[in-house]
């Protein structure tokens, strides 16, 4: 039997799902994508056993059903070869498909729709719902500090936490700690300090995925994952289980030092004094002075950058050692005009906040001089 | 163009070589062997001739050559066993005396050194001169002679030196190298072996001065910047720097033979707990930390090792000797083996980024410096953990690796 679909309206699900499809062939089924075709919508779904996505094409029009999984990334790159507008004619024969456009045939070999690993409704189906906007602002603003690879695995991910009416997301490599809060609208089933750690992979494809559309979306988890319906996308990503560290205990509640200043100045200083910071340590030096904050940075072959960004500083002068790349990523997340510095001796975490009112902290960690 | 005489050289790279450099220590130190042909072998049951003296050379001779073989060729030879500690602190004092020429130096081998004088000549005058005395220096050192090549970089002074042996001085001012090099086939420099020779062949280029007909772009293709190097090696121009500091190790490690068959868990974590100290030890001297450490036992299949990994890169034997239980606990099936070998992996200079949760303890730091302060100054293990008192008393050996300075200078 068969499927004629426009070229947009199978390409664009197929697309939007490729990022978790893989490149390489340990599974072969896992480079497959899932295609189903009535004649309400098409859809398409690509797993990587940890992400799985899910983009449904509403309204599609297609003539005719189809319910088979092709190699994705061949699948794409025809489409994708097609004039705008081109009509494609699917039809299933045993497991290869045939696909006809103009004058172009291609057959493809498919698999076993049973065999596709499909991850299902959350089991316990709690769920709160959150601005799509904010959602993105969150993981935008924290998912920098994620550690990458680390053995204590449990960092490689976003901790989600509900505290009151807030959820939190906290991402830390134990050099650093990003923390962040976004309000909850209507929710079910969520209890205070319930949390979840998502994975890193998971995390990332978010990141790419949810827009800055001004609407509420619904955030379900379950025992074993997170689900985010977008409507035309559905995002579930597996969880990781371990114990998240106390994180609390290492943001500074008090110190000794505590600098206001203003938050592109300081960037652009940190940018200069990058230039010539060693390129494995990224190491520079900050001096907390009368005049203001100076800023120093060398490398292994004695060249050095200095800068100054004057700014009322009444405490006692110090110094402290921080990698730059740190103090950048958190300047960039960032978007007050002034922030501050709380800091109690170059041995101990460094708070980068906007005062109590802010929904953002950042802690990092110094270097030793 | 050639400069005027005084005016110094852009570039000036000297390669000292010493001759026959075992065998030549052998003749100094046993008067009864000069003007004899002698073969250092390893040990007396060794046949394989690691170096040989140039009156056993001129019977044709060679390192690499098979004692039976050698003998044949010529029926006196005389053979010695290799004494490493004492060419190792032969070496040391070469080195040590040709720092006092140029501090820029490189020691390529136990028996070569690169010297940089591009920078002395402010303070010495000319390279020429700084060389001689080079040789003098090595002279009084170690009563030895050398052969020395001075040109405008590492290939041409490495190609000079083995012009006149032994004893000599070959001079190429850099304005010459390209002209001299001309007609030298591509294979006698340093560092192009068959590989790239035949590469070069198949091409139509097989002297130097044939390479000026190539475009830089075939060798960069196929062999990356060593191509792009190797390119301006043939004209007299190799750009590679002398290179005082030793490269980061690929992996450092300690192992040490058991009695036969010992599967007493004691001993073996006593043993294993002596490596990772001796390894944690020797990281902290050179400011080195690693995170993945290679632990294994060998038995009569072979050596059994797996890579274990510590949370945080780390210099600490505690953790190192962690992984050594672990391995025990996890991979051991309670076999005899006969020696344990604790091997850092991925050493890398020690980070100073401090930790959110559980960093090391900084008392765990002050800890060790004292620690290594008292052990260097009284020797190994004055100060070490109360359990090594029943640690094993066997010699340290030194390893082929071994370097005068660095993180191989170490037994």
């Amino acid at each position: 039997m068969n499927t004629i679909v426009k070229r947009e309206n199978i390409l664009k699900p197929v697309l939007a799902v490729l990022g978790v499809v893989e490149r390489k062939q340990t599974m072969p089924i896992l480079s497959n994508v899932l295609i189903k075709i009535n004649k309400n919508s098409i859809s398409a779904t690509g797993t990587d056993l940890e992400v799985e996505l899910v983009a449904i094409e509403p309204h599609a029009g297609a003539a005719g059903e189809l319910d088979t999984t092709v190699p994705g990334r061949k699948f794409a790159d025809i489409l994708r070869s097609f004039p705008e507008g081109q009509e494609v004619t699917l039809a299933l024969d045993g497991d290869r498909l045939h696909l006809k456009a103009g004058r172009s045939r291609f057959t493809l070999v498919t698999q076993p729709v049973d065999d596709f690993p499909l991850v299902g409704e959350p089991e316990t189906p709690s769920h709160a719902h959150v601005s799509e906007r904010k959602l993105r602002e969150l993981i935008r603003r924290t998912h920098f500090s994620m550690a990458q690879n680390d053995v204590r695995y449990y960092l490689n991910g976003l901790r989600i936490e509900f505290v009151g009416k807030h959820m939190r997301a906290v991402a830390t490599d134990g050099h650093r700690l990003a923390l962040g809060e976004i309000e909850i609208g209507s929710s079910e089933g969520i209890q205070e300090g319930m949390g979840v750690i998502v994975p890193r992979k998971g995390v990332l494809e978010l990141e790419r995925l949810i827009t800055d559309q001004d609407r509420e979306i619904r955030i379900a988890f379950g025992t074993n994952h997170l689900r985010i319906d977008l409507g035309e996308l559905v995002i579930t990503s597996k969880l990781v289980e371990g114990r998240f560290p106390d994180y609390q205990s290492v943001i500074p509640k008090d110190g000794r030092h505590r600098l206001l200043i203003e938050r592109e100045r300081l960037k652009l200083a940190l940018s200069r004094a990058a230039i010539l910071a060693n390129e494995k340590v990224r190491g520079v030096r900050l001096c907390f002075e009368s005049q203001g904050l100076r800023v120093v940075g060398h490398n292994t072959e004695q060249e050095e950058a200095e800068d100054l960004v004057e700014v009322s500083y009444g405490g006692e002068s110090f110094e402290v050692g921080f990698n730059v790349s740190y103090l950048l990523d958190v300047l960039n997340a960032m978007d007050d005009r002034e922030i501050e510095l709380l800091i109690n001796d170059p041995n101990s975490s460094c708070l980068i906040d906007t005062g109590e009112s802010g929904n953002y902290r950042y802690v990092i960690m110094p270097m030793r001089l | 163009m050639p400069p005027p005489p005084s005016a110094p050289w852009p570039r000036a790279i000297a390669l000292v070589d010493m001759n026959a450099f075992f065998a030549s220590i052998e003749q100094r130190d046993f008067p009864e062997l000069r003007g004899q042909p002698v073969a250092v072998t390893n040990g007396l049951t060794g046949t394989c001739i690691i170096t040989s003296s140039y009156e056993a050379r001129r019977c044709g001779i060679r390192t690499g050559m098979r004692l039976p073989e050698a003998r044949r060729l010529c029926p006196v030879l005389i053979q010695r066993p290799a004494r490493p500690t004492r060419y190792a602190a032969v070496s040391r004092a070469i080195m040590a005396a040709l720092l006092e020429i140029t501090p820029d130096l490189e020691v390529f081998s136990v028996d070569e050194a690169f010297l940089d004088l591009t920078h002395c000549q402010k303070a010495f005058g000319s390279p020429v001169g700084m060389v001689q005395r080079a040789r003098e220096v090595v002279f009084r050192v170690s009563g030895l002679p050398c052969s020395v090549g001075l040109s405008g970089d590492k290939t041409t002074a490495k190609y000079a030196a083995k012009l006149v042996k032994p004893n000599g001085l070959t001079v190429i001012p850099p304005w010459e190298a390209r002209e001299r090099l001309c007609a030298v086939p591509l294979t006698d420099l340093c560092g192009i072996k068959s590989g790239i020779g035949d590469y070069l062949a198949a091409r139509g280029i097989h002297t130097c001065g044939d390479m000026a007909h190539l475009p830089v772009g075939e060798l960069s293709r196929r062999f990356g910047n060593l191509g792009r190097r190797i390119w301006y090696m043939a004209q007299g121009l190799d750009p590679d720097p002398v290179r005082t500091e030793i490269a980061l190790p690929r992996s450092l490690g300690h192992g040490k033979i058991l009695p036969p068959a010992t599967r007493d868990r004691e001993v073996l974590e006593t043993y294993f707990l002596h490596m990772a100290e001796k390894l944690a030890a020797r990281l902290r001297r050179h400011g080195l930390e690693a995170q993945t450490f290679s632990i294994g036992l060998r038995s009569d299949e072979g050596l059994i090792a797996y890579p274990l990994r510590t949370t945080r890169p780390t210099n600490d034997s505690r953790e190192i000797f962690a992984l050594c239980q672990t391995y025990l606990k996890e991979h051991w099936a309670g076999w005899g083996a006969h020696q344990v070998q604790v091997t850092a992996l991925d050493p890398r200079p020690a980070s100073s980024q401090g930790e959110l949760f559980g960093g090391a303890d900084p008392r765990r730091r002050r800890l060790h410096a004292v620690m290594d302060r008292i052990n260097e100054r009284y020797g190994e293990f004055t100060l070490a953990p109360a359990r090594l008192l029943s640690r094993s008393d066997m010699p340290n050996v030194i390893s082929p690796a071994w370097q005068p300075s660095g993180h191989r200078q170490t037994v």
